[in-house]
């Protein structure tokens, strides 16, 4: 999961990125997250697509309290239907990938591979 | 869409809380013109009937007047709001993205970056693609200019290096993505976070999308409501 994918997918919830970032294992990843606006500005592509390492997706992601959703070999933000099944960021990431559940914010619903 | 009821309720029919509130939303319908037209009219007679210096000290002066200048705005915001409901075409009211926004997300596009507005008439130059294909697909919003489209792929400084749907809408009621067969045959679905399915559209907005591209003259090939 690239640095930008990872800060899209917390853009609801901001607080939990920086808080974990927090780490001093993670300084380069704050120091990249507080001038974000910079690095887009000036498309510093080289940060932005920094891979993030699995555990510091992890630790945010698992502390993400948003839910989507899988009904009719979809992922969706957006309940379709009753039977729809609950899961959770985490759980997208795990099994489907980093950029997958960042798709499915920007998208609304990727279909499952 | 009502907005008369809704500044009423909003605001009271005398107070400039109210007026800017029509103002504002008149501005995200894009009838401001409209709006300005009547609110300045009304504002300019009391300056030029009275001592106040400011249109808020005008407002605040002249409650009877304003209440006249009100119903002229009202009338004619009505009309306004009436032509752009009508350009939606039963795809929902305009409403603004489901999602926050990332940096230069919020920035407009236009003609010169390659955006392309109809309500009626097939687009221009169209990229020829295939269904799911990236390099050749197109993001379309509907709002009060009618169905909008541009190449997802246009460069634009944001984390993820081109346009997304706020790019070409500030507000819309529907948006998602399209891949045209051919110059008149377009495959649509309404994968978006922001306008799309991620921000709870229903089928009959969906319906109502397809029959609007299909009223600009395209064979369309709609992906099944609910699906990408």
């Amino acid at each position: 999961m690239k640095f930008w994918q990872l800060d899209s997918v917390c853009r609801e919830c901001p607080e939990i990125l920086e808080s974990v970032l927090r780490e001093p294992r993670w300084s380069a990843f704050l120091d990249s997250y507080r001038n974000l606006d910079e690095l887009v500005d000036s498309q510093c592509r080289e940060r932005l697509d920094q891979i993030v390492p699995d555990e510091l997706a992890v630790s945010a992601l698992q502390l993400h309290k948003g839910k989507l959703y899988l009904s009719r070999g979809h992922v969706r933000r957006r309940r379709l239907g009753l039977l729809d099944k609950r899961i959770s960021y985490l759980e997208v990431y795990r099994r489907f990938g980093g950029e997958f559940l960042e798709d499915v914010i920007e998208y609304g619903l990727v279909r499952i591979p | 869409m009502n907005i008369y009821e809704a500044g009423r309720a909003e605001a009271g029919v005398d107070s400039i809380e109210g007026l800017q509130y029509l103002i504002q939303e008149g501005a995200e319908l894009g009838v401001d013109g409209v709006v300005g037209l009547g609110f300045g009219h009304g504002v300019g007679a009391i300056l030029d009937r009275r001592s106040a210096s400011t249109a808020a000290q005008a407002v605040e002066e002249s409650p009877g007047l304003i209440r006249r200048t009100w119903g002229r705005i009202c009338t004619l915001f009505g009309r306004g709001a009436d032509e752009a409901a009508d350009v939606l075409r039963g795809t929902g009211e305009l409403r603004g993205p489901a999602q926050a926004l990332g940096r230069n997300e919020d920035i407009l596009m236009d003609v010169s970056h390659g955006l392309q507005s109809r309500t009626a008439g097939l687009f221009d130059d169209v990229i020829l693609g295939t269904h799911g294909d990236g390099t050749t697909k197109y993001l379309w919003t509907i709002d009060e200019r009618g169905i909008n489209l541009a190449q997802e792929l246009t460069p634009w400084p944001t984390p993820r290096l081109n346009i997304v749907h706020t790019n070409i809408s500030r507000r819309a009621s529907i948006g998602g993505e399209a891949w045209f067969e051919s110059t008149d045959t377009v495959i649509l679905n309404a994968g978006s976070g922001r306008f799309g399915d991620g921000a709870g559209i229903t089928e009959q907005h969906w319906n109502a999308a397809i029959q609007y591209w299909e009223g600009l003259g395209y064979n369309v090939k709609p992906v099944p409501f609910g699906e990408r």
